[in-house]
């Protein structure tokens, strides 16, 4: 199997700023991510996973040690790479399609290629018969899987996810990681989850990835070997989901108590 | 203070939509105050004993207005004053922006030019009327710069606060789609800016008849402004009343037609929409 994203021993410090003094978001962080495969990171809050996600989608560089997308070097903003927030960040001023559009506009496809993609995308979130509405008219659940549509619009080899269902209700998280999972196993990208919820990375994930209260590091990776990838609720009625779970909240517990 | 009632105008008007009888007993009401004002100022001056050259009665005013058509060529005034608003109003915005945008994009001039931008603002735009007539003569173009001058501040203010203001995740999505600088500009930061853009034109739309009759006032030989000191030198309250009635109307003129094209503008805002 190719690796398309890869940290080897990436540590990224802030420079001082007005009180607080230099801050390491993350240390020696090294892992890697195997095409096609579906990875979450999951960690305390303030550990770096933002940071991380900066650094693999070229918007910000390592103070030291190299971030590779498929195999070359991360310089800047790559065209392989998107990524989507917790925030929507669909523009308001644009209605669905326009929005979905929108990461395709800074290259020169032809205009019925975009179209097409657009369509496709549209097609695939379910969002066909809301392609003319404006954003303020959908719900959050529904504004997500645009914003998930505009992040395949451009054809990435992987996708970022940055707490992509924190901001919404239980009920609405249930529905969308479904409908995540379905979208990515379809689109067949490899992608990378950011998630603080432990559940929701059994559910989703081939592989959890446990980072340490800050300066982040890998404490542990474990493989998910449940079946039904494209289905988090038929996961989290798996019988070993438990064991998995209790596993997992062991280190986040022993992490705490560490900050404690 | 302005500002103020602006806000506040805006607020009523945007409240949740209401049912149709609500809106009329509204409409009924305002005729009604309409009345009851005019009625007053007919009656209430004379029973206190008040000349008309301290009050003039409502229908005083009404007959001065034939008077001043006839003999001080009103028409041509109010077309003086509304072409001079509408020029400074539109060549005030369009350098307000410029600037706005030029600043948001380059956060060291801003740093650096900010102190004099504050005391540039501060100072009393007004107080500059004298010295455009002194440099340009008693022409209309010191009224037209004295009103772009007041249009300009609300305008680059409002415009720079919103550049800075953009949200710096939605910057950094249209970089990792890799967009140019422009890109950015012309997708992102310029039409989310455009709330604060037409917010600050409608507050140039109140200045800029302010602007139109201090140019008046202090050097003209045409337009409403110049009737309120003629009407003075005349001891004619009724030409006073009426220049001034018809620069407030001339005032929500442009203020209504600005407010039109933000409704145009911001059609996807759901406050503007469901209004
Ligand atoms: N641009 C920055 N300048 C200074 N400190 C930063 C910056 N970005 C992040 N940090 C710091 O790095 C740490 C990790 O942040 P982040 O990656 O956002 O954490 P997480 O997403 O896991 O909550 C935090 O302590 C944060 O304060
Ligand atoms: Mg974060």
């Amino acid at each position: 199997m190719a690796t398309e994203l890869e940290f080897r021993a990436v540590s990224r410090r802030f420079a001082a700023h007005g009180k607080g003094g230099a801050v390491t978001a993350i240390e020696g962080l090294s892992f890697s991510l195997e095409r096609g495969e579906f990875v979450a990171v999951l960690g305390p809050s303030g550990c770096g996973k933002s940071t991380l996600l900066g650094l693999a989608a070229g918007l910000d560089q390592p103070t030291s040690g190299l971030v590779l997308v498929e195999g070359q070097k991360v310089r800047g903003p790559n065209p392989r790479v998107a990524f989507m927030l917790q925030k929507d960040l669909l523009l308001p001023w644009r209605n669905l399609a326009g929005n979905i559009a929108f990461g395709l506009e800074a290259g020169d496809l032809p205009v019925d290629e975009k179209q097409a993609r657009v369509q496709r995308e549209l097609q695939r979130a379910r969002l066909t018969d809301f392609a003319q509405a404006w954003p303020h008219q959908l719900s959050g659940g529904m504004r997500q899987r645009a914003a998930l549509a505009r992040t395949l619009a451009v054809d990435p080899g992987i996708i970022l996810l940055d707490e992509p269902f924190s901001a919404l209700d239980a009920q609405t998280k249930l529905t969308l990681r479904r409908s995540f999972a379905a979208t990515i196993a379809d689109a067949g990208v490899t992608a990378l989850l950011i998630t603080h919820d432990v559940g929701e990375a059994i559910a989703m994930a081939d592989r959890v990835l446990v980072m340490s209260p800050r300066p982040g590091r890998i404490i542990e990776t474990l493989t998910i070997d449940l079946p039904h990838r494209d289905d988090p609720l038929a996961r989290s009625r798996d019988p070993r989901f438990g064991s998995l779970f209790d596993h997992l909240f062991e280190h986040l517990q022993h992490d705490d108590e560490l900050v404690a | 203070m302005s500002l103020e009632a602006i806000e506040h105008t805006e607020t009523t008007s945007s409240s949740p939509p209401r049912c149709e009888s609500a809106r009329l007993q509204d409409g009924a009401a305002i005729i009604a105050v309409a009345v009851l004002f005019v009625t007053a100022w007919q009656f209430v001056p004379p029973l206190l004993g008040i000349p008309r050259y301290i009050i003039p009665t409502f229908s005083q005013c009404m007959v001065e207005i034939p008077v001043m058509i006839a003999q001080d060529a009103l028409f041509t005034q109010i077309f003086s004053s509304a072409w001079a608003a509408l020029a400074g109003f539109v060549l005030g915005s369009l350098f307000g922006a410029a600037c706005g945008y030029g600043l948001g994009l380059s956060p060291l001039f801003e740093r650096v030019l900010a102190p004099y931008l504050l005391a540039l603002q501060i100072a009393p735009k007004v107080a500059f009327a004298p010295l455009f007539i002194m440099w340009f003569g008693y022409n209309d173009l010191p009224k037209v710069l004295v009103t772009a001058l007041i249009v300009f501040f609300p305008i680059l203010v409002n415009v720079l606060q919103a550049m800075k203001t953009v949200d710096p995740d939605l910057v950094r999505l249209a970089r990792a789609f890799s967009m140019r600088r422009a890109q950015i500009f012309w997708k992102v930061e310029f039409p989310a800016s455009m709330p604060s853009l037409t917010a600050g034109l409608r507050i140039g739309a109140t200045l800029a008849v302010i602007g139109v009759t201090v140019g008046e006032l202090v050097g003209g030989n045409s337009g409403l402004g110049y009737l309120i000191t003629y009407g003075e030198g005349q001891a004619d309250t009724a030409m006073v009343f009426d220049a001034i009635i018809l620069l407030t109307l001339l005032g929500i003129g442009l203020y209504g037609a600005v407010a039109a094209l933000e409704r145009r503008i911001l059609h996807y805002l759901p406050r503007i929409a469901h209004s």
